[in-house]
């Protein structure tokens, strides 16, 4: 039987580039600059539609009316911005940074507790209370965890762990962070 | 075995607050900070010279008058907007995450650089440190292009701050 102080689940796990990537793009579509990205690109999009209504008033006479065609191009080249280039570009960005780190493509041993989880190996120990994360999402590659003061993303890979650990853990993290916790399938926000 | 040289410190709001604006400031290419005040000028310019030589319409004069404020947006927002914005977030972000805030502790030595409190520690080489970012108040050791730790400098001593920059190359440590 399980004492208090042992841990429910312990797992080894190892991220790839493309899994971090995919990481961070959710991490930015939840607390980086995609963030909001809806209502950001429904603004722009209202503005391009008043534009545009300017301009068809005017009977598209852009010479009379020769700022109405740059804001509508600034506004729809924004609505693209937000909705296609900066997630995009979270991704590029967490698979380069991946790449570059002598960190984040070591092992590491996982424990899992009913209130916190810790990852360790040799250059690296981290304990994470559930209190502290502010978002988990799960996807079927993926547990992304957002949260805390410091290295406040943490990706656990679904990739190497058998069904049931995939599945206690699912349940766990659905149990302990009922407030934070997501299930998406193409791991962004729905 | 040479132990190395240690310090222990806890992480004030305003070591916070100091750390957020200057990483603000580093990771801010200057080009941007130039190419967004100059288009905010041209804004401001180009909506002014239009409001005041060529009215047109009602539906023209709002497009000058958005013209103007989304100039003099651009133009304050490297200066006065954007640290506005990250002192209050780095703020409330500190508070709010105040009771997992621990005394640090850092142990420098010839060879390796480790950081740890009750709840995160992290053991380093030289060759494990991408590059390490100085600035007024703070020393920002980073682990990847992103990802790092910080150091406030009132709890370093300047012999910590010569055995941690002898860990890297020269051209690895950069000035804020």
């Amino acid at each position: 039987m399980l004492s208090a102080t042992d841990p429910i689940l312990l797992i080894k796990n190892k991220i790839s580039e493309e899994e971090y990537g995919k990481g961070c793009r959710i991490y930015d579509l939840r607390k980086g600059r995609s963030a909001g990205r809806e209502w950001k690109a429904s603004v722009f999009f209202a503005l391009a539609m008043l534009m545009l209504f300017i301009l068809m008033r005017s009977g598209f006479d852009i010479i009379q009316n020769p700022l109405s065609p740059v804001i509508l191009g600034a506004c729809v080249f924004m609505c693209i911005f937000y909705i296609i280039i900066l997630p995009f570009a979270a991704e590029k960005k967490g698979r380069d940074t991946f790449r570059k780190s002598s960190l984040l493509c070591k092992e590491y041993e996982i424990r899992i507790y009913r209130d916190r989880l810790e990852m360790k190996n040799k250059n690296e120990y981290l304990k994470r209370y559930y209190t502290e994360i502010t978002d988990c999402i799960e996807t079927n590659e993926i547990f992304v965890l957002i949260g805390g003061i410091e290295k406040n993303l943490l990706v656990i890979s679904k990739n190497g762990l058998q069904e049931d650990e995939k599945d206690q853990l699912s349940r766990i993290f659905r149990k302990e962070m009922i407030r934070q916790y997501r299930k998406t399938k193409k791991g962004e926000k729905k | 075995m040479k132990q190395g040289s240690v310090s222990s410190f806890l992480i004030t709001e305003k070591d916070y607050v100091n750390m957020s604006l200057e990483r603000l400031k580093y990771i801010t290419p200057t080009a941007n900070k130039i190419f967004l005040t100059a288009a905010g000028m041209l804004a401001i310019v180009t909506g002014s010279s239009l409001f005041i030589f060529y009215r047109g319409g009602v539906f023209f004069i709002i497009c000058q008058l958005i013209l103007i404020v989304a100039g003099l947006y651009m133009v304050s927002y490297s200066d006065v907007i954007n640290p506005y914005i990250t002192r209050t977030a780095a703020v409330k972000y500190y508070r709010y995450y105040q009771k997992s805030i621990f005394s640090k502790t850092v142990i420098i030595s010839d060879d390796t650089i480790k950081i740890r409190d009750e709840s995160h520690s992290l053991v380093l080489t030289g060759d494990m440190i991408f590059h390490i970012a100085e600035g007024k108040y703070t020393i920002f050791i980073y682990t990847d292009p992103g990802e790092f730790t910080f150091i406030p400098k009132r709890a370093m001593s300047e012999e910590q701050m010569d055995l941690l920059k002898k860990l890297i190359p020269e051209d690895k440590v950069v000035r804020i």
